[in-house]
């Protein structure tokens, strides 16, 4: 990715600034406070740490005052001259200017850090205050191509797409230290910024007497944790609140993989359901009629000695009215002592209560067995009725039982289905809402 | 990159087609578990059966 692929050096040299003990610092020509030049080369402005008035460097090296200003210092997040490791190599702060932006009436200040390498140039670490969130931004080495897609602005750069996230005006509120360009507090930017969580791209224009003056920057989300490290900061680093445009949302990383899987785990499943069914041959090996007071007696068969098969067996009882049937069906093995037995119900009952009618229960039911030993069996069916707690049956009451073996249990089949659906649903699920957090901060939120 | 939550889905989802192509033909799990024990034969009664009988079980439902 873009932002994340530079600024990488293979070996960094042991001394890439000046020895400390030999710094040698320049009064401030406004308020005699001493600055410590971080930048050589083109500087453009230096603003005092102490007083902020704004300087410019001589040929002769020393300052000349640009704008006299009288204001106290105040405390960033990083102080000026820290030195920190960042991507491989060693940067200093050389300047920072604080700015701001107003959105609904509300301010969301944030701190810039002109980070400055001899070999690598410049980057820009952002505190956000308002979240604090982290992040690191280069230069851009082009222009991005800025397109729509359906009614949303998009910036191309490379191979990556970001979305457009915001426009607003950022405010210069506050600068200390040098930069290679000018500025001063109350100076005002448009800026557009597109993300593509972690890394975004910020586009700021800046217009005045002299022109208009475009810089993109490629922006990479920071986790605090490292610049705590980095920069080698006691403590823990103040927890990140919300999702922030550019934090990676972690329920949509290796979602890929995820499709992948959920691919190859759908046919798996389609050939093993295919596979199952194929070998259930769902045989009826029983089905009768009787009046609900005879009994039933047969031999069934469930297959071959040697196997375990699930039996079905079905209750029907007709007609049924405010009554109840039971059948007790027992399977007597021929080669064993063991028998089974499971008993099933079938109602039906209505009414009007209230000035409504209701219904509840069924006079068809089904139970099915399973773990039964293949073989010839001895099937034997009590079965008995009643009205409420009459005990004595309707008149004219028959059942039908039907058995059978090799059924097909669906609900084995629909489990994994359940797991391997779900689980990306979830992860989907997450993700949109990480990603909804994050847009309501957007000017594409619903609201706006 | 594969990352823990891959993993889960993997094992979950083998898991349960494991549960499917070996458990489901025998229908052990997830089924009515039946009644078990010995029956001897009983007394035939005027309509010829039961001839099985065993202790336990019995119904006395309805509403």
């Amino acid at each position: 990715m873009i932002a994340g692929s530079s600024g990488t050096v293979a070996a960094t040299p042991v001394r890439l600034f000046r020895e400390q003990a030999q710094v040698e610092t320049i009064g401030c020509p406004s308020c005699g406070g001493p600055i410590t030049r971080g930048i050589f080369g083109s500087v453009e402005t230096i603003a005092c740490p102490y007083c902020g008035s704004h300087l410019a460097p001589q040929d002769s090296g020393v300052l000349a005052i640009m704008l006299e200003v009288r204001r106290q210092q105040r405390q960033s997040a990083l102080a000026l001259h820290m030195r920190g490791e960042l991507d491989g190599a060693t940067w200093e702060i050389v300047g920072i200017q604080w700015r701001e932006v107003i959105a609904d009436g509300q301010t969301y200040p944030w701190q810039e850090f002109l980070l400055f390498n001899p070999y690598l140039g410049y980057r820009y670490l952002l505190f956000f205050v308002y979240d604090r969130h982290w992040a690191i931004g280069r230069p851009l080495d082009g222009a991005p191509e800025i397109g729509t897609f359906f009614t949303r602005k998009i910036a191309r750069f490379g191979k990556s797409k970001y979305r457009h996230f915001q426009s607003s005006v950022a405010r210069v509120i506050y600068v200390e230290g040098e930069f290679p360009w000018q500025v001063r507090a109350g100076d005002s930017a448009t800026t557009d910024d597109y993300v593509a969580p972690p890394h975004g791209l910020s586009i700021e224009v800046q217009r005045d007497e002299n022109g208009t003056d475009i810089a993109y920057t490629a922006m990479e989300h920071q986790a605090p944790a490292d610049v705590w490290r980095a920069f080698k900061l006691p403590g823990s680093p103040p927890a990140m609140v919300g999702v922030g445009p550019l934090r990676p949302n972690r329920w949509k990383q290796g979602g890929w993989l995820t499709l992948l899987s959920f691919a190859a785990l759908f046919v798996l499943w389609t050939l093993v359901s295919i596979s199952y069914a194929a070998s259930r041959d769902a045989v009826t090996v029983f089905e009768r009629t009787a009046p609900i007071t005879e009994s039933l007696t047969a031999e069934i068969d469930l297959g071959s000695p040697g196997d375990v098969t699930a039996v079905e067996i079905e209750l029907v009882a007709m007609p049924l009215s405010n009554a109840w049937a039971f059948a007790e069906v027992l399977l007597v093995p021929h080669d064993s002592d063991e028998a089974f037995g499971a008993g099933i119900e079938a109602d039906e009952w209505h009414g009007v209560d209230g000035g409504e009618s209701w219904s509840e229960g069924d006079p068809r039911n089904t139970v099915v067995i399973g773990g039964v030993p293949t073989g010839k069996y001895t099937l034997q069916v009590t079965a008995q009725a009643g009205q409420g707690t009459d005990p004595k049956p309707p008149a004219g009451l028959t059942y039908t039982i039907k058995v059978k073996r090799d059924v097909v249990l669906l609900r084995y089949v629909m489990i994994p289905l359940f797991v391997i659906v779900i689980i990306p649903l979830l992860l989907w699920l997450f993700g949109a809402i990480v990603e909804g957090q994050r847009w309501k901060n957007s000017d594409y939120a619903p609201s706006s | 990159m594969i990352r823990k939550r891959h993993i889960v889905y993997w094992a979950l989802s083998l898991g349960s087609l494991a549960l499917l192509g070996i458990e489901g033909p025998r229908g052990a799990l997830l089924t009515t578990t039946p009644d078990r024990g010995q029956v001897s034969k009983g007394a035939p009664s005027v309509r010829g059966a039961p001839v099985f009988i065993w202790a336990g079980g019995g119904y006395h439902g309805g509403k």
